[in-house]
Order: structure tokens, then C-alpha cells, then sequence
């Protein structure tokens, strides 16, 4: 984890900087993702730390704004959680960065090792957002991303949080449009 | 100027005098948050052992996922280890003794095989404070095993001379807190039978003069914190004999105004950890009644009661601060929680702690 941070840092130290004004029409972000699972809610003693995985496509309609979905998945021995997700993302760049904000909607389920399997599925609705920085015209770093995911499996509620970061893919452009004064008859 | 600094100056004191009248759950007066911890309940239609995590404060129960948990057949009494790493469980169907380990992160319990052979129908299960020991009363066979228990994988072990001969269908176990003297009761005769258990080996000596004559149809025992006193639940009477302990030999003489009257059917009687309060589970009548104890005579003063409880309330189970009372119905399958005014020993509320889909027996805290 603390090589991952390095190795982070010294990408974004040393990235060539980008042409303002610029958007992607498309970005597809992977990358590592831990959730802090709230185990306590269906009787554990502690919330659960889980390692896994993020995968989210998104397509940008206008400068600003998009739609995005998401795929991932957290893992531990005897432990699980997974959702898919889509929603409307909001976008915001600012030079090399690019801020964004989301809100999902899916599906959850998570699978755990009590007293035999237990496994459910429940709605899960993400809000969270992140930034990330670009260091060539087709490659982002998401330096993070965090959400807050709420889901009600095993007739409990769960508030969970998630921290995600890697790289984004980007293609297309989305140009700034500018406006020009007549010109005098 | 002036006037926003008095208004800011007047905002304060109100917030201040509303923060220090805070307290927390706002209960009434009287009234102790639980402590929290865990519970488990012996459903013996299930064959399995129920685990709840308890609210710290409100005493809720929360059952744990995968709840309940596969265990003997019948399960009728349950003990916690001191540890809380062990839970055991008393199988009427099987005639033996289950070992449960505790997992402490997710609440699950696992069951340790094979089973531990006791004698025939065990219906009560005791534990000393130390967790050395487990006694268990064999209600056919008309004995009381003695095991001693590994403090490292709670196995069991029974001990040279167990089991040990005591009266006829022996239903309830009680032993004293510093683990000296063991009584049964005998539902058959009205007789409890005293012994003196020996360090280490736990074997039983009958005290001198018994066994002790109660009132008809001992149902259930209960020893005070100071190990002055044992009050038995008396189920054909309808009374609670209370009996002075004799500190050196264990010998029981009755107390002050013994007997005295209970509700229909007393089957469970419990006594809060200061030892100011007793409280007795009318099973016939569906109500718990309440009692003060006098600490020197042992004599009681029966409180405003009886309270009730659900349909054919069968035991009852002081949480380990004595902020609230636990008790399991048979027929109406949960577990009614009353709150305990530690001022007065009255039960002045209860809710519904937990549904279950099959009848409780009986409910243990680890504390």
C-alpha cells in the first residue's frame, strides 16, 4: 500500500502537463479499492476492512456532466462485497486535475461465513467523488476516489465507506466552447 | 455591541444548562444503562443455541448472522465460561453436554465434537467463578456429574467418584459464589440436598443435616451475592422457601417468614448483584413477582407486583449489572426485558427484547 502512495506521488511529480480547457467524452477507470464494511450492523464486533477491485466506464454527454457505471468487488477469507452501480457523475477541470462527484444506484450482495454461507442482495446507493490528475492525453491517475455506500442486507442497515484509486483511460474530447462578439457591421 | 454580547453571553448559559441536563438515554430516575456483551439462548425445538450481541445502554438483543447455532438435542440450560471463549449447553434429548466455542469477532458459535456423555435427562447446568468446574444434574438417573473444564479448549473432563447420587429428579442446580457449597433440588420430594464441593476435583460431600426440607415441588435455586442465603421456588405451593447458609459447613436453616407466597407456578427465582432484590418467574400465572431481601434475616417484603411477562414465562435472567431483567416465554416464543429501578427493585417497563421462531428455555450473559 505505502509503495502504491509512492509510486503515486512520483507520477504525478513528473506528468507533462495537458492543454487546458480539455475534457474526455470517455473515461474508464481500474484500479484497487478498500471498503470499510459495517459488519457490526449484523452482529460482528467491528466493521471489516476488505481489499478488492473498482472498474467504472463513464461517458461524458456535456462538459460537466456524464453517466457512469461501476463494478466492484471487496474481499476477505470467509467475507465478501460486491455491487454494480450507474448513475450521474459531474465533472470539473482545473488545469492537469479533474475533480469529480457521483451518485449511484444498484445492486449489492455480499456472501459471509457464519454458521454456514449467508449470502443477500440489497440496493446499494453511493455518493462519493474523487480527483484525478493526468499525466498524458490518454492517461489519468485517479489519485482517489471515496464513497459512502448505504445498503440494507441481512435485514440491517450498513453504512459503508469505500477508498479507491488507480489508473483512467481517457479518450475523446469534450472543447471548451468559447464565446466571440459580432463584429461591427 | 452590548446587546449581541449578552445574547450570545444568555445563548451559552442555556446551552450549557441544556448539556448538563443531558443524560444520555434521559431514563428516570432509578435506572443503569446495560453494559452490553453478548447472550445466548438455549431453544431446545431447534436443537441449536440462539447468540444475540446486547446493546450497551438500551439492553437490546441483536441476533448474530447465522443465528442459531446447531447443538445437542434439546438443549435446556446453558453456562457461560468466565472466559466467554465456551458456552455449554445441557441436551435433555441426547443426555449430554455440548461445547461451543465463541467466535468473539463475528458472534457465531461452533460446536465441538463428540458431545460429553452426562447422565440421563440433564436439565441444569452449573459453573464455578473460576470456570474450573461444571456440575450438571441428571433428572432420571437421579445424579449430579462433575466434570473439570480446560481453561485452553473448554474440554471436559469428569472427575474420580461423579456421578455423584442426589435426590430424586433433581431439576435445579445452584452453587455458592465462592464455589464451596453445591444444592440441589430435588423435584420429587420437598428436599434440597447440600454439599460441600472439594477444591480442585469439585467432588460433593453431603453438609451436615441434609438434605433440607422446602416446599412442595422445588423447582429452582438462587444463592445471594454474600452466600447468606438460598431461596428455592416451591412450583406445587405456590411459595419461596428462604434458607439461611451456615458460612462453615454449608448447613441451611430457614430463614425469617419462610415460606412465602409467590404467584401460580413458581419455576425460576434469580437475585440481583447487589443481592437487594429477588425475583421469581411464575409460569402458570405469567407474571414475575418482585421482592425486597433483608440483608441480615433474609426475610422479604414483596413489592408491587406481580409485572407480566409473555404466555408461560419459564426462566429469568439478570443481565450482569442488574439494569435489566430477561425473561424467556415459552409459549409466546420471545424475551420480555424489564427495566429495573435499582432504587426500588420494581420493574417499572418492559418491552419485547426478541421474537424467536421457537420457544426460549433459558438465557445466558457473558459477562
Amino acid at each position: 500500500m505505502a509503495a502504491a502512495v509512492v509510486l503515486l506521488l512520483l507520477t504525478i511529480a513528473t506528468a507533462r502537463p495537458l492543454a487546458a480547457q480539455e475534457m474526455p467524452r470517455v473515461q474508464v477507470f481500474g484500479g484497487y479499492s478498500y471498503t470499510r464494511y459495517d459488519t457490526q450492523s449484523f452482529g460482528f464486533s467491528n466493521s471489516t476492512g476488505l481489499n478488492g477491485y473498482a472498474f467504472s466506464p463513464a461517458y461524458n454527454i456535456i462538459r460537466g456532466f456524464g453517466v457512469v457505471a461501476e463494478l466492484s468487488g471487496q474481499y476477505k477469507t470467509n467475507l465478501n462485497l460486491r455491487d454494480l452501480a450507474v448513475g450521474p457523475q459531474f465533472v470539473y477541470p482545473r488545469g492537469n486535475m479533474m475533480f469529480f462527484g457521483h451518485l449511484l444506484i444498484g445492486d449489492a450482495r455480499s456472501l459471509v461465513q457464519a454458521g454456514g454461507p449467508q449470502e443477500d442482495t440489497s440496493r446499494v446507493v453511493a455518493v462519493g467523488g474523487g480527483l484525478d490528475y493526468a499525466i498524458s492525453p490518454r492517461f489519468a491517475v485517479r489519485a482517489f476516489q471515496v464513497d459512502y455506500l448505504h445498503t440494507t442486507l441481512f435485514s440491517s442497515t450498513q453504512k459503508n465507506f469505500r477508498f479507491s484509486t488507480g489508473l483512467v483511460y481517457r479518450w475523446g474530447s469534450i472543447k471548451k466552447t468559447h464565446r466571440t462578439l459580432a463584429p461591427n457591421p | 455591541m452590548i446587546l449581541n454580547k449578552r445574547t450570545a453571553l444568555l445563548g451559552g448559559m442555556v446551552a450549557l444548562a441544556w448539556l448538563a441536563g443531558c443524560g444520555g438515554s434521559g431514563s428516570s430516575s432509578g435506572n443503569i444503562p446495560s453494559a452490553g456483551g453478548n447472550a445466548y439462548v438455549a431453544v431446545p425445538e431447534a436443537n441449536a443455541v440462539a447468540s444475540y450481541r446486547v446493546s450497551s445502554g438500551s439492553g437490546n438483543l441483536k441476533a448474530v448472522l447465522g443465528s442459531p447455532f446447531s447443538g445437542g438435542t434439546s438443549p435446556i440450560s446453558i453456562v457461560v465460561h468466565p472466559s466467554g471463549k465456551f458456552v455449554y449447553t445441557a441436551n435433555q434429548g441426547g443426555s449430554d453436554v455440548s461445547l461451543f466455542t465463541v467466535n468473539s469477532n463475528t458472534g457465531e458459535l461452533k460446536e465441538v465434537l463428540p458431545r460429553t456423555p452426562a447422565g440421563l435427562n440433564p436439565t441444569s447446568l452449573a459453573m464455578d467463578s473460576g470456570g474450573d468446574l461444571l456440575f450438571v444434574a441428571n433428572q432420571t438417573s437421579n445424579t449430579v456429574s462433575v466434570y473439570t473444564v480446560s481453561s485452553s479448549d473448554g474440554s471436559l473432563k469428569e472427575s474420580a467418584g461423579s456421578p455423584f447420587p442426589t435426590g430424586s429428579r433433581p431439576v435445579a442446580l445452584a452453587l455458592s459464589p465462592s464455589g464451596k457449597f453445591l444444592y440441589v433440588a430435588s423435584s420429587n420430594l420437598p428436599l434440597v440436598f447440600g454439599y460441600s464441593v472439594a477444591s480442585g476435583t469439585g467432588s460433593l460431600l453431603a453438609v451436615p443435616g441434609s438434605p433440607f426440607t422446602v416446599g412442595n415441588g422445588p423447582s429452582s435455586l438462587a444463592v445471594t451475592p454474600s452466600e447468606h442465603f438460598l431461596y428455592v421456588t416451591n412450583f406445587i405451593d405456590n411459595t419461596v422457601s428462604g434458607l439461611s447458609i451456615d458460612s462453615t459447613s454449608g448447613t441451611l436453616t430457614a430463614a425469617l417468614d419462610s415460606p412465602f407466597a409467590s404467584g401460580t407456578g413458581p419455576i425460576s427465582v434469580t437475585v440481583d448483584p447487589a443481592g437487594k432484590y429477588l425475583y421469581v418467574t411464575n409460569i402458570s400465572s405469567n407474571n414475575v413477582s418482585a421482592y425486597t431481601i433483608d440483608a441480615s434475616t433474609g426475610a422479604t417484603t414483596a413489592l408491587t407486583s406481580p409485572f407480566a411477562a409473555g404466555t408461560r414465562p419459564v426462566s429469568a435472567t439478570l443481565d450482569p449489572a442488574g439494569a435489566f431483567l430477561y425473561v424467556c416465554n415459552q409459549n409466546s416464543k420471545n424475551i420480555t426485558k424489564f427495566q429495573i429501578n435499582q432504587d426500588t427493585g420494581g420493574l417499572p417497563s418492559s418491552v419485547v427484547a426478541t421474537t424467536l421462531q421457537l420457544a426460549p428455555a433459558s438465557l445466558v450473559f457473558a459477562k
